[in-house]
C-alpha cells in the first residue's frame, strides 16, 4: 500500500522495467537510424520489443504469434518513415500494429476469438521438472480465468501486463480513454482472482 | 498459489483501487494490499507470455528490417534528372556494369531501375549501378547525395567506410566549407582508430561519426548561408568528440549546435605514407571491374587523387588518405569483405579491401 514510489505521475511513466531493454542510445537517435535503415538501431527495437509484442499476440489468441510478430516489425519498417513521436508513442504505434494484425488475423480465419486457445508459451522458463510441472497446472488454470474475461478487460489486461505498456499507452492503442482502461483493469483484476478463487484448483 | 480474499466484498475507493492497481501492474510488491495476491498471477502472466527473442532472431530480424526500410530519396526522382541527363558520360562503364545498366534500361524501365540504384549505398548490390547511372547522368551523384550516402553508411555501424565515402564526396566539392569538413573528418579518422580498444568505445565512436556526418550532410548544403565559423567549430568539436570522453549525449544530436571551441584542427600527415599501398593487394580489388573503375573518378579531379590512385602526393591531400586506409574495417562491419567490393565504391576499395593494413604514420 505505502509505497516508496507513490505519485500517481509517477506510476503512469514508470511501468515495469521493459524486457531486455538495453543500455542504449536516446530514443531519437535510435529512431532516425532506424530511419536510415541502421542494422544496429533495428536490433535493439526488437531486442525492445518483440518479446512483449509476441506475448501479447500469443496471450489474445494468435494462431502464429511469431508470424503474426514478424509481419508487425516488417510493417514497422516500412511505416517507419511515417513515424514521428517519442518512444512512448512509437510503442504505442508498434502495439497499433500488432493490434490490427491480430484482428485481421481473426478475421482471416473467421474464427471467434473465444474458441482459441491461449498458445501458452512454453519453455520460456527454465527450473526443475518438478516446479515446471506446478506451474503448468497453474497456467491451465491461468488460462481459463482469463478466458473468462470479456474481451475488452483481456485486451487491457494483455496489453498492460504483457505489453507493457502504460495507461496512456494503452488507451491509444485500443482507441479508447484513460479512464475506461482504468476501469477494465480494476473489473478484470477483481474477476480474474475471483475467478483463480472459483476454479479452486490449489497446488 | 495463495489465494485469500474477496476482493469484490470490500471494494476501496476506486481511486486508491486505482493506485494499487497501477502498482501491482507496475511488479511494485504491494504490502498488505487488497491486488497483493495478485502480485504473483501478474507475474505469471507476464513471464508466461513473453519471450525475450534470441539474438539470431533479433539478428535476422534487424537485416530484413533495414533492407525494407524506405530511406528517403535525397536526388528528388530519376524521372525529374533524367531531364538533365548529361549525354556524355563523364566516364567509361566497365564493360559488366554497362551491360547491366543496360539490360536493366531495356528491361525494367529507365527510371525504376534508376530510383532503385540510387539508393543504394556501398556494400548493397545496386551500388555499382548506381554509380553507374551517375556517370551516364542518371541520378545526381552530387557531392549531398554522397554525403548523405556516408550518413547511411555510419549509420550501419561501418564507420571507417563512412568517412572514406564523405572525404570522397567533400573532396569533389570546393570551397571552403569543404575544406573545414575535410580537416575534421581528418580529425575524426584519427580518433576512430584510438576508439577501437573496446566494442562500447568502438559503438560509441561509430554514433558519434555518424553524428558528424549527420551534421555536416545536413549543413553544409546550406554553405551558402551558413556561419562558416560555426559550422567550422561545429565540425570540429563533433570529430574531437570521436576520440573519446563517455558523453555520447553531446555528439548524438547534430542538429545541436556544438558548443564553441576551437576551430577545425587540422592534422597534416595523418595518412602520409599510406596511400597506394594497399591498391591491388587483395584479390577482391583486382578483378577488372574494380580497376577500371578506380581510376576513372579520381583522374577527375586531380587534387584529390589519393583514395584511388597509388600515386598520389600524400602531402597534397593528407586528410583524404587517411580515413579509409589506416584501418581495417571495423569488427562490427562484417558485411566489408571482398566479395563486396566489387560493388563497392572505388574510392573505397582500397581501405575497405585491406583488413590487414595497420597504421602506419
Amino acid at each position: 500500500m505505502e509505497s516508496p514510489r507513490s505519485t500517481n505521475h509517477e506510476l503512469m511513466s514508470s511501468p515495469h522495467p521493459r524486457i531486455g531493454n538495453p543500455r542504449d542510445h536516446d530514443f531519437e537517435t535510435r529512431l532516425r537510424a532506424a530511419k536510415n535503415g541502421a542494422e544496429w538501431a533495428w536490433a535493439a527495437i526488437y531486442r525492445d520489443l518483440a518479446g512483449t509484442v509476441s506475448g501479447y499476440l500469443a496471450n489474445r489468441g494468435a494462431a502464429e504469434p511469431d508470424d503474426l510478430t514478424s509481419e508487425t516489425f516488417l510493417q514497422v519498417a516500412r511505416n517507419i518513415s511515417t513515424f514521428d513521436g517519442d518512444e512512448s508513442a512509437f510503442r504505442s504505434w508498434v502495439f497499433v500494429i500488432a493490434h490490427r494484425r491480430l484482428i485481421d488475423s481473426r478475421r482471416a480465419r473467421q474464427r471467434r476469438p473465444e474458441t482459441t486457445n491461449l498458445s501458452v508459451r512454453t519453455g520460456g522458463a527454465g527450473g526443475d521438472v518438478e516446479e515446471e510441472a506446478l506451474d503448468r497446472l497453474t497456467t491451465v488454470e491461468l488460462q481459463s480465468a482469463f478466458e473468462k474475461l470479456s474481451e475488452s478487460q483481456r485486451d487491457v489486461l494483455a496489453l498492460r501486463i504483457i505489453g507493457q505498456l502504460t495507461l496512456e499507452e494503452t488507451a491509444s492503442v485500443l482507441g479508447k480513454r484513460v479512464g475506461a482502461i482504468k476501469a477494465a483493469q480494476r473489473r478484470g483484476l477483481l474477476a480474474l482472482s475471483e475467478h483463480l478463487d472459483l476454479t479452486g484448483v490449489t497446488r | 498459489m495463495r489465494r485469500s480474499g474477496d476482493y469484490l466484498g470490500e471494494m476501496p475507493t476506486t481511486k486508491v483501487f486505482d493506485r494499487d492497481v497501477e502498482l501491482l501492474l507496475a511488479g511494485t510488491p504491494i504490502e498488505g494490499g487488497r491486488l497483493s495476491d495478485l502480485a504473483p498471477v501478474v507475474e505469471m502472466i507476464r513471464t508466461e507470455w513473453t519471450t525475450a527473442p534470441s539474438e539470431s532472431e533479433v539478428e535476422h530480424f534487424a537485416r530484413s528490417a533495414a533492407s525494407a526500410v524506405k530511406v528517403p530519396q535525397s536526388v528528388p526522382t530519376a524521372v525529374t534528372t533524367l531531364q538533365r541527363t548529361r549525354l556524355t558520360p563523364r566516364h567509361g562503364l566497365t564493360p559488366r556494369l554497362a551491360t547491366v545498366a543496360m539490360g536493366v534500361l531495356l528491361m525494367s524501365g529507365t527510371a525504376g531501375a534508376a530510383l532503385a540504384a540510387d539508393a543504394a549505398v556501398p556494400g548493397d548490390a545496386l551500388y555499382g549501378l548506381d554509380r553507374a547511372f551517375e556517370r551516364v547522368g542518371i541520378g545526381s551523384g552530387s557531392t549531398d547525395e554522397r554525403l548523405e550516402e556516408a550518413v547511411v553508411i555510419a549509420a550501419q555501424g561501418r564507420s571507417h567506410e563512412a568517412v572514406g565515402h564523405a572525404v570522397e564526396a567533400l573532396s569533389q566539392h570546393s570551397g571552403e566549407s569543404s575544406a573545414v569538413a575535410l580537416s575534421a573528418l581528418t580529425v575524426a579518422s584519427e580518433n576512430l582508430v584510438h576508439a577501437q580498444d573496446t566494442a562500447h568505445a568502438a559503438a560509441t565512436a561509430n554514433v558519434r561519426v555518424w553524428a558528424l556526418l549527420t551534421y555536416i550532410s545536413e549543413t553544409i548544403g546550406l554553405d551558402r548561408g551558413t556561419d562558416g565559423r560555426e559550422f567550422g567549430q561545429g565540425v570540429a568539436r563533433l570529430a574531437r568528440d570521436i576520440g573519446g570522453g563517455d558523453d555520447p549525449t553531446g555528439a548524438q544530436d547534430p542538429s545541436v549546435a556544438p558548443a564553441p571551441g576551437q576551430g577545425q584542427s587540422n592534422n597534416p600527415g595523418t595518412g602520409a605514407g599510406n596511400d597506394g599501398s594497399n591498391d591491388g593487394s587483395e584479390p577482391g580489388n583486382s578483378d577488372s571491374n574494380g580497376n577500371v573503375e578506380d581510376h576513372g573518378r579520381p583522374a577527375e579531379s586531380p587534387s584529390v587523387t589519393a583514395p584511388g590512385q597509388n600515386n598520389g602526393p600524400p602531402a597534397e591531400s593528407p586528410s583524404v588518405t587517411a580515413p579509409g586506409q589506416n584501418n581495417g574495417p571495423p569488427a562490427e562491419s562484417p558485411s566489408v569483405t571482398a566479395p563486396d567490393r566489387e560493388n563497392g565504391p572505388p574510392e573505397d576499395s582500397p581501405s575497405a579491401t585491406a583488413p590487414g593494413k595497420e597504421n602506419k604514420p
